[in-house]
């Protein structure tokens, strides 16, 4: 058993790191004010090759696998979680859909754009009555000839006002029910019927772009229809067990925050005449946050290793979005506490981090939503049925 | 234009701790980085390659031990076509005397070589002498401190900061350069260009022999003494009392040290 990461993810981590630093860090209160990230941090991200990390060279990706997209997303997630949460939306689901379900002549259309960031990707799957129950969902695309004619309406799509190309499921065929009757496709910006609807103003993660997404009657060629005619939820759902992983790894960067951020304060914080990291209460918050970091760190590498080496990932995936978003909100709360009024105060980033931590246990698949998953996994064996 | 840039593999200086028990470097937990001043000289020396409507090339040299290999690598997932390491245990504490001969010979391998740039100092033992070394070594004219570098009608000019003005140097035939940090900083190295950066026959690996370094001509010119520690840092101390009264106290203070 060898748990070193190879040179090119060794150097690849240095390079996140600096860029984090110098380009993402700085900017993090400042795009959560404005709920806004500026156009020059994803040009950047786009030039340096940040926007493809996972996928292979051939569709203009970097070909650095899941362990070099996680390693991303830690170290973006250290600094700044809209700008994770921009990337998690583009290339760990909006992309990745393209990626996991498409054709190989969809692949070559549409990703070299996408990974260079020419364009912005997103994933519309949620609806008004289809949440955590994707199956649910309503938006209908009708055969029409050589095209499709897509009614409904998305919500909180996250990158749904700056997205260029949307990954859409939608039913084909009610009377199959989802596994069979939906359909994922690809619907351009600019085709007619598209709107960008409601733009929500969040809790958190507010430099991140969330947005109604309406389809009236917008038409597509049959080309447009990722994979084949009725495989759409399969598609959506494997993409999100991949992209549950990318969550964890951007928990993983909060906490590694939280906890530097404690021992520091900790180290220099004086009262009763001496450090408060002398105290019993404050050893412990460290201690458990240290615990909560090495699990998660070990668990979420494991993990993109199963992921690169082709192995079955599921459980474990929905394990580093339930275990990484609950230790994260955790860990955070933990480092705020210690701060007192420090971390109460907006001036200090902890505030912030604490509102963004709490979307963690809510996208993507609520953590409800895991313990099926997870559930299912270890049943499967038995013979016990698990379903919502 | 084929143009040479000399990198270095150096301790991250953050890194590096003092055992004053032991009067040495504690260096358990230092990490190995490219000298930064030497990222901003390739910069330079890509910028050029990349405004070279003839195109061109640039090549990345380093001396080092087997670990350096990685700066090589570093240095083409930033940019440069290819990269070579002259490493061998004779080089193990080399002085810069024998570091100045390895590079010379290296450029010298690479011939014809339009350019050399180097950082303009070394971030662990903070001297600058490199560049001017290597030009006497090579017998090349040399430029210290080049803020910025642009192709010019005939050669290059180099803008340079002389007593706090801008001043431009001109450049006809090879010369050495020194960079000094200016407005173009080093790009990041781009995803992709990391994942193939280890891929085989980018780097050469040369042997001080392979240059035709022996005997005499690795004998340095200077050997490491020892360590003089500095004085301890003490811990600071706490002025107390209201905002007039501790003002006071503080210019007090700073008096009686001389340091107003």
């Amino acid at each position: 058993m060898d748990f070193t990461f190879s040179k090119e993810h060794q150097l690849f981590r240095q390079t996140v790191h600096e860029f984090a630093e110098q380009e993402i860090k700085p900017l993090a209160q400042k795009v959560d004010k404005d709920e806004s990230l500026a156009t020059e941090t994803i040009r950047k991200l786009g030039d340096a090759g940040l926007l493809g990390v996972p996928f292979p060279q051939k569709y203009g990706g970097a070909g650095l696998g899941e362990t070099g997209y996680c390693i991303l997303m830690e170290e973006i997630g250290r600094v700044c979680t809209s700008t994770a949460t921009l990337i998690g939306a583009h290339v760990g689901i909006g992309t990745l859909a393209i990626y996991m379900g498409g054709t190989e002549a969809q692949k070559m259309r549409y990703m070299p754009d996408l990974c260079t960031g020419r364009k912005i990707a997103s994933f519309c799957l949620t609806e008004p009555g289809a949440g955590s129950d994707a199956a649910a969902i309503r938006t209908s695309a009708i055969r029409d000839g050589h095209n499709y004619i897509i009614t409904g309406s998305k919500i909180y799509i996250t990158n749904g006002p700056i997205a260029s190309t949307f990954s859409v499921m939608a039913m084909t065929d009610p009377a199959l029910g989802a596994r069979g009757g939906a359909t994922a496709f690809i619907v351009e910006k600019g085709t007619p019927g598209l709107s960008v609807g409601k733009i929500e103003h969040k809790m958190g993660i507010r430099g991140s772009a969330t947005s109604e997404i309406v389809f009236d009657e917008v038409c597509v060629p049959t080309e447009n229809v990722i994979g084949q005619v009725g495989a759409g939820f399969v598609t959506f759902m494997q993409t999100l067990d991949s992209g549950r992983l990318g969550l964890g790894a951007a928990s993983l960067g909060g906490i590694r925050t939280a906890l530097e951020y404690m021992a520091q304060y900790a180290a220099g914080r004086q009262q009763f005449g001496k450090p408060i990291g002398e105290k019993q209460s404050i050893q412990w918050m460290i201690a458990e946050t240290a615990a909560d970091l090495d699990l998660l760190y070990s668990l979420v590498y494991r993990t993109a290793w199963m992921v690169d080496t082709g192995q079955a990932y599921s459980r474990e995936a929905a394990a580093c979005k339930l275990f990484g978003s609950t230790a994260a909100s955790r860990a955070i709360d933990r480092a705020l506490q210690v701060h007192g009024a420090l971390g109460y105060s907006r001036d200090f980033p902890l505030e912030r981090m604490w509102r963004d931590a709490r979307i963690g246990e809510i996208f993507e698949g609520t953590n409800e939503v895991q313990h099926y998953v997870i559930a299912e996994e270890v049943l499967k064996p038995y013979g016990v049925r698990v379903r919502p | 234009m084929r143009i040479v840039v000399c990198v270095k593999q150096v301790y991250d200086p953050a890194t590096v701790r003092i055992s004053r028990s032991r009067e040495e470097f504690d260096l358990r937990g230092a990490t190995r980085i490219t000298n930064p001043a030497d990222r901003y000289a390739l910069e330079a020396g890509l910028r050029l390659r990349d405004g070279d409507a003839l195109g061109g090339e640039v090549i990345a040299v380093t001396v080092g031990d087997a670990q350096a290999d990685d700066t090589a690598h570093e240095a083409i997932a930033m940019g440069a076509d290819h990269a070579m390491l002259v490493s061998g245990r004779e080089l193990a504490a080399a002085s810069g005397r024998t570091v100045t001969r390895a590079l010379a010979a290296a450029v010298e391998r690479l011939a014809p070589v339009d350019l050399v740039l180097t950082g303009y100092i070394g971030a662990v033992n903070g001297t600058g002498g490199l560049a001017g070394r290597l030009a006497a070594a090579l017998g090349w004219p040399v430029v210290l401190d080049a803020l910025q570098l642009a192709p010019a009608a005939d050669g290059l000019e180099a803008l340079v900061s002389y007593a706090g003005e801008g001043r431009l140097v001109s450049l006809s035939g090879p010369a050495v350069v020194s960079v000094r940090p200016g407005p173009e900083r080093p790009r990041y190295a781009h995803a992709a260009r990391i994942a193939n950066a280890w891929q085989p026959g980018l780097v050469e690996t040369c042997s001080p022999a392979d240059l035709g370094l022996e005997g005499d001509l690795l004998i340095g010119d200077t050997e490491a003494g020892g360590l003089v520690l500095g004085a301890e840092r003490t811990r600071g101390q706490v002025i107390g009392g209201g905002v007039e009264d501790a003002a006071g106290a503080v210019l007090e203070v700073l008096r009686s040290q001389r340091l107003i």
